[in-house]
């Protein structure tokens, strides 16, 4: 007489689609980064309400015609990306994995791809909304000149930096210990971005600063944004999108081998 | 005493298991080592539907390292882990399992409902969401946001976090650590309702009660090896002694010298005497020959945590 439990086969298992996954889960993250306090005030509240004091408000008209508001908007984008990028995807790796709640991600049906290509999508998003709200602030408060198609390229090269600063945010989480990766964000975002020009023009800075700021992946994304708007310092726009582009390649290839460092 | 290697594929035989149907899971001689330290030492163990398997140790005796090999959390260094035949780093290999994981903190600005919703989008068929949150005793807090929870009612919601899936395999790491009794005693009911489907629970645990009450085998894990496995009962009967407890007119030196006898106390509770023996039977046919007055008499078996104790104690 056969058992009920006779011998088990194993069906293949037919899962949920990874798509839907993916909408699902990046529509969870962006809920839960819309909540956090913090992350607002860090992205949204701290670039929108400096430039609308520092550079919206700045009518003044610097040397060689460059209208400071709208000079400074570039910068102000270049810091709200890269904030939403460290912040929306490093950091938030970090307390998850601080926390283990990666772990339990990972023993779920999830890939662990899509868990992570989630944070990036959300992160990307509210880079992208912050560069909108700086825009609408130049514009409104700030009597900036800004066409349409300057609007939507400053836009698009948001979504270009949020993978390299992305990139740059996950491999601090996975290497740096927990408790000193908040920290490490803290220490990296404010002074590169002073030191990269992205809020006083470089200009005004001191000598050694205007050398190394070039090295600095923060510059690059600036220029580029002062190159839609018209003020990038001379030199090809080419050098900076390669700049960032082999500099976004080195991050993400050594996240690779640090998430396989990890799950091991 | 030299270790008795015992390999969970023959106990289990010996249960009757690997007859009827083929394991859920299995780690099949996988060793781990972090550094110089040896967290399992060619460790095999094989989990059958309906079974509740706990893994008792010590701290750092490997149970964490052997239930993230089962969730494909962790690689074996040589050996193999499989979930129904496949291996779990797969993320479609987790398809019919669910876990409760030791977290330090859950996003908490995602209500309950959200979590659970979340989680059960993972899965082709998951558990509906009312009978969740009954197993789960969630229906005051699917609104609350998760860092408004206390300590117990975050475990209930981990515990439904593992349960969305109505998974077919259930991994618990230390389910009831900071429950109240209510809902530890709520937990293993919903553990016992799962098997008697014929789910198969894998639970570590420190709490022996717990083990005691729940499982339907133990394996027991020191320093990366199996020490030893069975049915609760099977453990404490195969461990060291049991203690026969009785009135008698008998000397306490009489007692000492009796064979089989390994120490004679009184019992403080009850002023009876408190024989240790390895062989109760044959003790009490002498005690019962020598003395006619002997009564109020019983033989205790070891408790689980006298067992484990004498098990796992570092050989002197």
């Amino acid at each position: 007489m056969s058992d009920a439990t006779s011998a088990i086969d194993y069906p293949l298992y037919e899962g949920v689609s990874t798509t839907i996954m993916l909408a699902k889960e990046t529509m969870h993250e962006f809920v839960k980064l819309l909540r956090r306090r913090q992350f607002a005030i860090a992205t949204k509240l701290m670039p929108v309400t400096l430039y609308a004091v520092f550079g919206a408000s700045n009518h003044a008209t610097g040397q060689h015609g460059v209208q400071m508001a709208r000079y400074m908007l570039a910068g102000y984008a270049s810091f709200g990306v890269i904030a939403a990028s460290l912040y929306g995807i490093g950091l938030n790796l970090a307390m998850e994995r601080a926390q283990n709640w990666i772990d339990l991600k990972r023993s779920s049906p999830l890939p662990f791809s899509a868990y992570l290509l989630a944070k990036a999508i959300t992160a990307t998003a509210f880079g992208a909304l912050t560069v909108l709200l700086l825009q609408l602030v130049a514009v409104t408060y700030g009597h900036v000149y800004l066409t349409g198609q300057e609007a939507i390229e400053m836009i698009g090269v948001s979504l270009a930096g949020s993978v390299v600063f992305g990139a740059m945010g996950i491999l601090i989480a996975l290497v740096v210990p927990s408790n000193a990766t908040h920290s490490v964000f803290n220490f990296i975002h404010l002074p590169m971005a002073f030191l990269s020009g992205l809020w006083v023009p470089l200009g005004s800075l001191p000598h050694w600063v205007q050398v190394t700021a070039p090295y600095l992946p923060a510059y690059h994304l600036a220029q580029i944004m002062l190159g839609i708007l018209g003020y990038a310092q001379p030199g090809s726009m080419g050098f900076h999108w390669l700049y960032l582009g082999v500099f976004g390649g080195v991050l993400l290839f050594l996240s690779r081998i640090a998430l396989r460092v990890t799950n091991k | 005493m030299a270790t008795i290697k015992y390999n969970s594929v023959s106990t289990a035989g010996e249960l009757g298991l690997a007859a009827r149907s083929k394991p859920v899971a299995e780690l099949s001689d996988v060793t781990m080592r972090y550094g110089a330290a040896l967290a399992l030492d060619h460790f095999s163990i094989a989990l059958y539907p309906g079974e509740v398997v706990g893994l008792l140790g010590p701290n750092g005796a490997g149970k964490s390292t052997a239930v993230n090999l089962f969730l494909g959390l962790r690689s074996p260094q040589s050996g193999k882990a499989s979930l129904f035949g496949r291996d779990p780093r797969v993320a479609s290999s987790r398809g019919r399992i669910g876990a409760m994981l030791q977290v330090g903190g859950v996003p908490a600005e995602m209500k309950v409902i959200e979590h659970l919703e979340l989680f059960r989008s993972y899965y082709v068929s998951p558990m509906p969401l009312a009978e969740l949150v009954r197993f789960a005793d969630l229906a005051q807090l699917l609104d609350r946001r998760f860092g408004r929870l206390s300590g117990g009612e975050k475990q209930r919601a981990l515990f439904a976090l593992a349960l969305a899936g109505d998974p077919d395999v259930l991994f618990l790491d230390e389910p009831t650590v900071g429950m109240d009794i209510t809902t530890r005693r709520s937990l293993w009911a919903v553990v016992r309702a799962l098997s008697a489907r014929g789910k198969t629970v894998f639970l570590t645990t420190h709490y022996l009660e717990e083990a005691d009450a729940l499982t339907t085998r133990i394996v027991i894990i020191n320093k990366g090896r199996i020490v030893r496995e069975g049915t609760p009962d099977q453990i404490k009967r195969l461990s060291a002694t049991r203690l026969v407890r009785c009135k008698t007119a008998l000397s306490i030196d009489a007692l000492r010298s009796m064979p089989g006898v390994l120490s004679a106390a009184v019992d403080s509770t009850d002023g009876r005497m408190a024989l240790e023996t390895i062989e109760p039977e044959e003790l009490l046919r002498d005690l019962l020959l020598q003395d006619r007055t002997l009564c109020d008499f019983e033989v205790v078996t070891r408790s689980l945590e006298e067992a484990f104790i004498s098990l796992t104690a570092p050989v002197a």
